[in-house]
């Protein structure tokens, strides 16, 4: 089982918009898929459909485990489950806190939905918390969108460094251009010069485009009303891309 | 540990306006696709290898697919192909690779022959919450046949629950319920099979004879033999249709099982016409015994391509297609053997013999209690084995090695005829050293009579015009590679023989079987009791 992270510490980047086409692109690739929403804006649940979470007791690893799948959802497309997010999660990071290993739980939570899921894919409230650190010790990789403008670039860099001074495993770290806007010259040179100083940067990006703004009226991912618009068949070449290099992985 | 499976309900109706009903009750939150029928032929083997290996294989509109099975529902799909050609029949003929490798595992010598059809209208819907999020789904499906198909023979609806909903699916199954749907356990792929009066039965040539250890010889005798009567027939009935070769295999088994029970247990019938039917036996078999070598040969072919380099191979294939020739027209002469007059006659006559309303003469054996009397068998036979490997060398002759192969499977076959009768539990491991022993004089016999049968084919080939270096070599190639793989199965018989005859397994058979009154409380005689 595979732990992929939509992350980034800059809200408004597409990160939600990816971690539900991506959901469900990889369950279009035959992966049994689990999406959790973690942040508690609620919003990828939201696409889904799907009401936010019953209140569950969250007094250790044990009871955590036993609330999120108490929670999982089926979404309306096989294959795909949903975890909804609850306000509650707030008080991950006191539960984290009270825990062995408070930084690294997480993961073994999750190993426990291992023999249900072959992927499992969360979408990150935009911060840096002790449930983000337990993100990033738990995910395969961080897929994190990254706008080509000096903002969004700087805020990834400091996550980069976050990552360095922390001593986390900085080649999770899969930045990709989000909300392109190929006309605009800044993107363009962002583009042409920022990857190079990251070497996990994922060559897909995905165009900025007003058919995933429709996603909150249709309430589906993209893929699942406008398969062949740019946005969505961008989403598609991002999931390929992340397929072919656990294939090479292995 | 927590299952997170959704779940579903199947129902079954009498009548077809119930979509009307439910969809004036639950209005625009119950979605209904539109209908579509197909027609539907399921494919398995005799054996219903694909029905009990838990998938389904149906062709339809051009292709095959092959999914799994859910209950007696059509699962997910493994895979798909087009039909190109004639009717793929074997596994080797699929071309999606997980189909071959499916196939394969459950099928091995089996051919796959249509078992029902059907015309299956099948219409999806879902029932969605206020947030227009689906809920529950639904497949309904009418399963129809008669004239021009047009006849619902059933209707189903299967309610599936999604995970984290299952409450809505309730609500909805009750709302079934109450519009006169009813639980069903069977599912559509059962109907459609019980409509063409096929449905899936487990099949084996080990059945159970029902005999117990006081009962007397002849009844445990007859017993055996009607029950393997009837898979002879089964098997005889299906040998013209040549789905595949062990329709042949599993009616020579039956003919020389009968024959072995009456040689080992001898004195249950009057001698003369057992005599009589022994020979019937191998009168049936010996008509089918060139069309089996033929089947063998053939089966061999990958085998024996493999065995020799690519440049020995074309000699070798012009044997196969000769053979192949053969047997085309070898079936057809069994075919006209089994549908003849006279091999019905004998059939009758052998069904007659054991028929249990027959009266037979009393004899010898008869009427003792077949427990100890098969014990004693069993225990007999075991000794000559014994005797015989005592005076093997490891130079001994192939016709001496051979003789312990007999025997072996005249003791085999007792086992197997009076399991339900002997201690298994305690003579568990003697019977796995002897089921090993046995594989193994099996391929040494065969390694040897592989052999014979090329020197037999070169016999016949060597002063006729064609090819001959390189049927010469080919051959010479092969019988020499034979001898060296029956070298090596000699070493392997003496150490599994040793095992078999060892102090310790002697210890166990006599233990269990020597004495008379081994196994549970014999009784004298079961002499019927005057009418």
């Amino acid at each position: 089982m595979k732990i992929l992270a939509a992350y980034s510490i800059k809200g408004g980047v597409g990160k939600t918009a990816l971690a539900v086409n991506l959901a469900y692109a990889l369950r279009k690739a035959g992966l049994r898929t689990l999406l959790i929403d973690l942040d508690p804006q609620g919003a990828a649940a939201f696409y889904y459909r799907v009401d936010t979470a019953e209140k569950f007791k969250m007094d250790g690893a044990r009871s955590l485990l036993q609330g999120l799948r108490k929670n999982i959802r089926e979404s309306d497309f096989p294959g795909l489950d949903i975890i909804p997010s609850n306000l509650a999660y707030r008080h991950f990071d006191i539960l984290l806190h009270g825990m062995k290993k408070k930084r690294a739980q997480l993961r073994s939570i999750l190993d426990g939905l291992k023999s249900d899921y072959d992927v499992i894919l969360m979408d990150c409230p935009p911060n840096i918390t002790l449930l983000s650190e337990n993100v990033f010790r738990a995910s395969d990789a961080l897929l994190v969108p990254v706008i080509p403008t000096i903002l969004s670039q700087r805020t990834f860099e400091q996550l980069a460094e976050f990552f360095e001074d922390k001593k986390l495993p900085t080649e999770i770290l899969r930045p990709f251009f989000s909300m392109v806007q190929g006309r605009n010259r800044m993107h363009r040179e962002i583009m042409q010069n920022l990857p190079a100083l990251f070497p996990g940067f994922l060559k897909s990006s995905i165009p900025f485009s007003a058919d995933v703004e429709k996603m909150g009226v249709q309430r589906m991912p993209l893929l699942a009303y406008s398969e062949k618009s740019s946005a969505a068949v961008a989403y598609l070449a991002l999931c390929e891309e992340i397929l072919g290099q656990w294939d090479s992985e292995s | 540990m927590e299952s997170s499976e959704s779940t579903s309900e199947h129902f079954a109706f009498s009548e077809g306006v119930i979509l009307e009903r439910l969809r004036a009750e639950w209005g625009k939150r119950f979605v209904l696709h539109a209908p579509e029928s197909v027609s539907l032929t399921l494919w398995d083997s005799f054996e219903w290898q694909l029905w009990f290996g838990g998938l389904v294989l149906y062709s339809s509109e051009g292709g095959y697919h092959l999914c799994a099975r859910d209950g007696g529902w059509i699962g997910a799909e493994i895979s798909s192909e087009k039909i190109s050609g004639s009717p793929s029949r074997y596994a080797a003929d699929f071309k999606a690779p997980a189909a071959r490798e499916k196939l394969a595992s459950l099928l091995a010598l089996r051919g796959l022959a249509p078992v029902g059809t059907a015309v299956f209208r099948r219409r999806l819907a879902e029932l969605r919450n206020d947030k227009e999020k689906i809920v529950c789904r639904f497949d309904w499906l009418e399963v129809l046949a008669g004239p021009n198909d047009r006849e619902a023979i059933v209707r189903y609806c299967r309610v599936r629950s999604l995970l984290g909903y299952e409450m809505e699916a309730q609500v909805a199954a009750e709302a079934l319920r109450a519009h006169g749907a009813q639980a069903c356990a069977e599912g559509p792929l059962e109907i459609l099979l019980r409509n063409a009066c096929n449905l899936p039965r487990p099949y084996s040539l080990r059945p159970v004879f029902d005999v117990d250890h006081h009962m007397s010889a002849r009844d445990a005798v007859g017993r055996i033999v009607r029950a393997m009567l009837v898979l002879l027939r089964e098997n005889e009935e299906r040998i013209p249709g040549d789905v595949d070769t062990e329709f042949l295999h599993d009616y020579r088994i039956c003919l020389r099982k009968i024959r072995s029970v009456l040689s080992l247990v001898k004195g249950i019938y009057p001698e003369k016409e057992a005599e009589k039917m022994r020979h019937l036996l191998a009168r049936l078999a010996r008509e089918t015994n060139k069309l089996r070598d033929l089947d063998v040969y053939l089966l061999s072919r990958e085998r024996y391509m493999e065995m020799l380099p690519p440049a020995f191979r074309a000699a070798l294939g012009a044997m196969f297609s000769e053979f192949a020739a053969e047997r085309a027209s070898e079936i057809l002469k069994v075919t006209r053997t089994i549908r003849s007059k006279a091999h019905h006659k004998r059939m009758a006559e052998l069904e007659t013999f054991f028929n249990e309303s027959t009266v037979h003469d009393p004899t010898e054996n008869a009427f003792v209690p077949v427990g100890p009397f098969v014990f004693q068998r069993i225990y007999k036979r075991y000794r000559k084995i014994r005797a015989i490997a005592a005076t093997l060398e490891d130079d001994a002759p192939d016709e001496a090695v051979h003789q312990v192969r007999i025997e072996g499977k005249k003791l085999r076959y007792l086992i197997e005829f009076f399991e339900e009768i002997i201690p298994t539990t305690e003579v568990a491991t003697a019977e796995k050293q002897l089921r090993r022993l046995q594989a193994q004089l099996g391929n040494f016999n065969d390694c040897s009579v592989q052999q014979k049968a090329l020197l037999d084919y070169w016999e016949k080939k060597k002063n006729k015009p064609g090819d001959q270096l390189g049927i010469a070599l080919s051959l010479g190639g092969l019988v020499s590679l034979l001898h060296r793989s029956q070298l090596k199965q000699r070493e392997r018989i003496f150490s599994v023989m040793n095992e078999f005859c060892s102090d310790i397994t002697a210890a166990v058979i006599k233990q269990n079987f020597k004495s008379s009154t081994a196994g549970p409380a014999a009784t004298s005689s079961c002499e019927p009791s005057p009418l």
